[in-house]
């Protein structure tokens, strides 16, 4: 993996705290018609609330709701019940300032990183004038700047994910929210990316909603952990972490380290056996 | 290796000294009497015949009959079937309906309908192009529907997630995305309506090349069998080499979107 730089460079996503969306989810349910006719309740009901500028991760067993969940805050699903706030604004499709990155690799396989990165800022309804400078800044910032005329596919998944996010970060998000972005890399690259992760969110001051199935991934970059129950996925309990805002990958060895995780697995593995004996 | 070696082994050179080996070896064959003429005519007979058909205004009309069936075959093979294949993506239920009759599609042989071509659009070029258009339409729609499911969900949460209208999804999502299977759809649709024209020309028509060529066997025309054969052959590859050029300016090159299907 690349050197990358510190420091966000001039005119990059926007930085200082402060910029973060408040998100408010009240009531949330969702539900699903099976192909025989019944009814299954992926979700709810189910509060959230997210300070701007928040780092708030979520953990849950398989088949939770939590990416029906991230679907319903990005934008991209309605909820059959309740409602979702930015700044105390309602909201319905996916709204200004909102980011998602998937655990999937969603690069466009037939552009170059540069175009990728650009892809979202070339079809804003109005094209800024700075594009070509805040993609090479995005570029920069993630490490890709020499890999900017190479194709996703020559890259590693860790580059591919790293060019993903700068896909987002180009847009300027105040809400940022990671669906498992690092759920098909190893465990070096993670912790690697777990870092990068604190620096762009201390850098652009977004709020950023991380789900993710890590227990130590989870209690590494959070402020708060939230633990979600078995299907229907409910908040169950929100644990502060209580770090720092300058913690990297190192708080990984602290004894508070352990003691929080050894707290969210207690409460989490009665309702992964819940998951697998509901053959989630 | 040395250089001149590797230049030497690279695949496009070996495949061309194999084409010439052949050929060389064919010419040799047939000049020394080794294969009859009645039988077969030294290639540059046969390049020579294929010259004079071209040369022939009757031929010359004969060949571009052939031709303009193809392509109008190839035409409404591609677009019937990307249409239908698109409703196939959308209608599960009607996807499971045509599911094993697409299936099946290829296992009859669809030259037994001729009659029924003639009988529905009467004599001449129409019958072949519907026997033609039968013949390939399958192979688009089959790979219209798996282009559409090849295409990774990620992407067109993507697509919403930066709220892209359905114009600009289709254009930078949809079409390059499902480009590489499409692909495949067109190099099969323009050889199936080549392969289903002359077939039909060959086994009941009285125009085009396919006709040619049979009339030339019935009556021991030999050299001019194999220069229609030359020109039918010589047409296969410029069609396909006409495709790769659109699909160069389509989407790239043809060696990227190897590379997005994996292959």
């Amino acid at each position: 993996m690349s050197t990358l730089p510190t420091k966000l460079p001039a005119g990059a996503p926007a930085s200082g705290t402060g910029v973060g969306l408040r998100i408010e989810a009240t009531g949330l349910v969702r539900r699903y018609t099976r192909a025989d006719g019944t009814v299954l309740q992926a979700l709810g009901p189910l509060d959230l609330a997210l300070e701007p500028g928040e780092f708030f991760s979520i953990v849950g067993p398989s088949g939770c709701g939590k990416s029906t969940m991230i679907d319903i805050l990005s934008g991209l699903a309605s909820p059959d019940e309740g409602s979702v706030s930015a700044d105390g604004v309602p909201y319905r499709g996916v709204p200004d300032g909102v980011g998602l990155v998937l655990q999937e690799d969603a690069s466009f396989p037939w552009l170059s990183v540069r175009d990728n990165v650009a892809f979202g800022l070339k079809r804003l309804a109005r094209r800024p004038a700075d594009l070509a400078e805040r993609v090479d800044h995005a570029l920069e910032f993630m490490g890709l700047a020499d890999f900017a005329n190479a194709r996703p596919a020559q890259l590693s998944g860790g580059m591919r994910q790293r060019m993903c996010i700068a896909r987002t970060l180009v847009l300027r998000p105040r809400f940022l929210l990671l669906d498992e972005p690092f759920g098909a890399l190893d465990q070096q690259t993670r912790l690697l990316m777990g870092d990068e992760l604190l620096r762009i969110w201390r850098e652009t001051g977004a709020t950023v909603l991380l789900i993710t199935h890590s227990l130590d991934e989870a209690a590494m970059l959070s402020d708060r952990v939230g633990i979600m129950s078995a299907r229907p996925g409910r908040l169950l309990e929100v644990l502060p972490t209580g770090w720092t805002r300058e913690r990297d990958s190192t708080v990984a060895s602290t004894p508070a380290f352990g003691a929080l995780t050894g707290h969210l697995w207690e409460r989490l593995r009665g309702e992964s056996m819940k998951s697998m004996r509901g053959g989630v | 290796m040395s250089t001149a070696a590797r230049t030497w082994l690279r695949p496009s050179t070996v495949r061309w000294g194999l084409v010439i080996a052949v050929l060389a070896l064919l010419e040799f064959a047939c000049r020394a009497g080794l294969i009859a003429r009645i039988t077969m005519v030294p290639p540059t007979t046969m390049l020579d015949a294929a010259w004079q058909v071209l040369a022939d205004p009757a031929l010359r009309t004969s060949v571009l009959t052939t031709l303009e069936e193809v392509l109008i075959a190839a035409v409404l093979s591609i677009v019937v079937g990307i249409l239908a294949g698109l409703c196939l993506f959308r209608l599960s239920w009607l996807k499971r309906l045509a599911d094993p009759i697409l299936s099946a599609w290829y296992a009859v042989p669809v030259f037994i309908f001729y009659p029924v071509m003639i009988v529905l659009f009467g004599i001449g070029e129409r019958p072949i192009i519907a026997i033609s258009f039968v013949f390939a339409v399958a192979s688009m729609v089959l790979s219209t529907v798996t282009a559409l499911e090849c295409i990774p969900r990620a992407l067109l949460k993507t697509a919403r997630l930066m709220r892209l209208n359905p114009l600009q999804r289709f254009v930078h999502i949809w079409l390059p995305a499902a480009l590489p299977h499409l692909v495949v759809g067109l190099r099969l649709v323009l050889a199936y309506s080549l392969i289903g024209t002359i077939a039909g020309e060959f086994i009941l028509s009285s125009i085009g090349i396919g006709h040619d060529i049979a009339f030339s066997y019935d009556n021991f025309m030999t050299a001019r069998m194999y220069g229609l054969i030359v020109i039918v052959i010589a047409t296969s590859f410029l069609l396909n080499y006409l495709l790769s050029l659109l699909i160069g300016r389509l989407g790239g090159s043809v060696r990227v979107l190897k590379g997005v299907s994996g292959g």
